[in-house]
């Protein structure tokens, strides 16, 4: 994933409103979100924005439930669970690369 | 008396006996320690077993009832035991895969129309929840909530759950599904059915969504490039449904029904692992499904990517 398509997802992230204030998913869970996207930007290697997301799963959960968060946010859940594959299933990952193989 | 492998929701038992001079084999079929809240009482399972039984679906035999709490400490049910084998890896790594499989998914696809012809209401089965005026909404909502019970957030998941929301089929109909319709809970005898088992989650939906099962790749175990529960090619299953009922498969919703069908894996996979680290049930199975849940999450991704 490009640097520039990271930018663009933190960007509209970063304009994130609260959701339903009835959900569990709350103002501080917004804030605590966009606090983690902002961190990540700061990197200059997309690889490096995995951490602090993977550290807090549940504030990138928040912006998605939601949808603050933009189309292309896509590449970099790909990236996050591509990370959690290369240590927990390696084998999986590798078969997984040939889509042509998963009708 | 010997329990049984696999059923890590209920428990099953097989029983060798005599009964008036002649040797009967049941499996007896009970409550796990934990149980997930969305699997039927035995009563409601034995119900639908008859149920499906009469529309001629290879089910067990259902034998007998006992919604008595004090006899073994749970409900139980005894039914017929079906020859052969229902271990998944078992069967998808069979030397003779390539020569019985296209004639097996053939009637998986027939006992699945056979299934399917079975629509709301049906005066037995008044326990299940009323059929859903938009089954794929429903299944959206419900998985939302189950997420809202686990204890981690789960980015791709919720990912998906908009997806589906966004990209719901057009034109949904409700029927009687069995709604684990996948390798592992098929009795395999001499390279044929012999039945369909674990009942516990029937109930009325999208026959569609029963489909999307079992072509999902996370119950090919391996096989990836056999789209029917890593037995055979589509065809055939196809073949087989459409020789019992009027009712066309719709295949370009199959891929819809495909991410459904991951989402729900890795949910179910993510309360199990739950269940162990809650401490009402520490089994090494039960612990190790929690990891399983990232390889879902993949091929969810993989399936939306394609999909757009």
């Amino acid at each position: 994933m490009s640097q520039s398509r990271i930018d663009q997802a933190l960007q509209s992230a970063l304009q994130a409103t609260p959701p339903d204030p009835q959900s569990r998913y709350t103002t501080a869970m917004i804030a605590r979100a966009n606090d983690i996207l902002a961190r990540s930007r700061q990197t200059a290697d997309p690889a490096e924005c995995l951490p602090p997301i993977a550290a807090d799963p549940a504030a990138l959960s928040t912006l998605i439930r939601a949808r603050q968060t933009p189309a292309n946010i896509a590449p970099l859940l790909r990236s996050f669970v591509v990370a959690k594959l290369r240590i927990s299933n390696p084998d999986f990952l590798e078969k997984t690369t040939d889509t042509r193989q998963t009708p | 008396m010997t329990k049984l492998s696999g059923g890590a929701i209920q428990e099953n038992w097989h029983l060798s006996a005599q009964l008036d001079d002649t040797d009967v084999e049941w499996v007896l079929r009970t409550d796990a320690p934990s149980t997930l809240s969305t699997s039927h009482s035995r009563p409601e399972e034995y119900a639908l077993l008859r149920v499906a039984q009469e529309a001629g679906v290879s089910a067990p035999k259902a034998v007998a009832l006992c919604d008595a709490p004090n006899i073994i400490g749970a409900p139980f049910y005894l039914m017929e035991k079906a020859p052969g084998i229902a271990q998944a890896r078992k069967i998808t790594r069979d030397p003779n895969l390539a020569a019985f499989g296209p004639a097996l998914a053939h009637q998986l696809g027939q006992e699945l129309a056979k299934l399917h012809k079975i629509t709301p209401p049906v005066e037995t089965l008044a326990f299940l929840p009323a059929p859903p005026q938009n089954p794929a909404q429903s299944r959206i909502d419900h998985y939302r909530r189950d997420l809202d019970a686990l204890p981690d957030g789960h980015p791709v998941l919720e990912y998906a759950l908009n997806w589906l929301e966004d990209n719901q089929p057009n034109a949904q109909t409700v029927a009687l599904c069995h709604s684990d319709y996948r390798t592992g809970n098929f009795m395999i005898h001499q390279g044929g059915l012999a039945a369909v088992l674990d009942w516990e989650f029937a109930g009325w939906s999208d026959p569609m969504e029963d489909i999307g099962w079992i072509c999902a790749r996370c119950w090919r175990f391996g096989n990836d490039h056999l789209m029917v529960g890593g037995i055979a090619p589509l065809q055939p299953f196809v073949d087989g449904y459409q020789s019992i009922s009027d009712t066309p498969i719709q295949t370009e919703q199959i891929p819809y029904w495909q991410v459904m069908a991951e989402l729900r894996w890795a949910i179910i996979a993510l309360q199990q692992a739950q269940r162990c680290a809650s401490g009402a049930e520490i089994t090494l199975e039960l612990a190790l499904s929690g990891p399983l849940a990232a390889e879902m999450e993949l091929n969810i991704l993989n399936l939306i990517h394609k999909a757009q």
